[in-house]
């Protein structure tokens, strides 16, 4: 028998010998474990959430330089618009 | 030509299923009720278990057979609230509760094994110890 298996067995012994001391080990053990992993899995959760915003941020502000440039275009056609039908009306003007 | 899977697999699933997925309310009901009528047995003076039976001898001579009863009673009791609350309790209450009865259970199952030779109920008693470990593993804030 290796140390590790007489290291283990001696646990056991030692678990059902004090089934009081064993059994409060365990599920103090467990519980903990149990609350950590539903902490870490919040934790996470809210991480995700931030990452989450973030993108719907940074979209938001792709929208708005992209809205920007439209406008912007908009306005130049209309100007263009405006150049051109002036310069039509001085031709009709004329004799 | 496509594999099939064996029906090991359905098995499997099922048995994952029933682990993982199902609720488990009625399980912990059960639990609940029979660490009650334990508890209500040991306070009630059956003084036979310290004196006759071998078996409880070593768990008598650390707390004393009343102070189980009342544990048991206690943990219960938190159980049933647990178990029969209108809404789903909090993690926390949930998990307090299941954390009582696994206590209880495993304390039991391990006072049997340690007997020599073990009764009879070592068996179910570490059969319910082992699923109210699981059951304390499998406590989640969105259900289980």
């Amino acid at each position: 028998m290796s140390a590790e298996t007489g290291d283990w067995f001696a646990l056991l012994h030692w678990a059902i010998q004090n089934p009081e001391k064993g059994a409060l080990a365990l599920v103090l053990l467990a519980g903990a474990w149990r609350w950590v992993r539903e902490l870490r899995k919040d934790w996470k959760e809210d991480a995700h959430q931030e990452t989450f915003t973030e993108v719907l941020m940074k979209e938001n502000k792709e929208l708005r330089a992209e809205n920007k440039e439209l406008v912007h275009e908009l306005r130049e056609a209309r100007s263009q618009r405006n150049v051109n039908s002036q310069a039509n009306l001085k031709a009709e003007d004329k004799p | 030509m496509m594999a099939m899977p064996s029906h090991w697999c359905f098995w499997c699933a099922r048995f994952r299923e029933i682990m993982l997925d199902a609720p488990w309310s009625s399980f912990d009901l059960a639990m609940s009720i029979i660490l009650i009528l334990r508890g209500t047995y040991l306070i009630a003076g059956f003084t036979l278990l310290e004196s006759v039976y071998t078996l409880y001898k070593p768990l008598a001579g650390i707390m004393g057979m009343w102070a189980y009863g009342c544990v048991c009673l206690m943990a219960g009791i938190v159980q049933v609230i647990s178990v029969l609350w209108p809404s789903r309790p909090a993690f926390e209450w949930r998990l307090f509760a299941r954390m009582g009865v696994c206590f209880c259970f495993v304390v039991f199952s391990l006072n049997q094994i340690a007997n020599v030779p073990p009764p009879i109920g070592a068996i179910t008693h570490l059969v319910l110890s082992g699923l109210s470990i699981w059951s304390v593993l499998r406590t989640s804030h969105n259900g289980g």
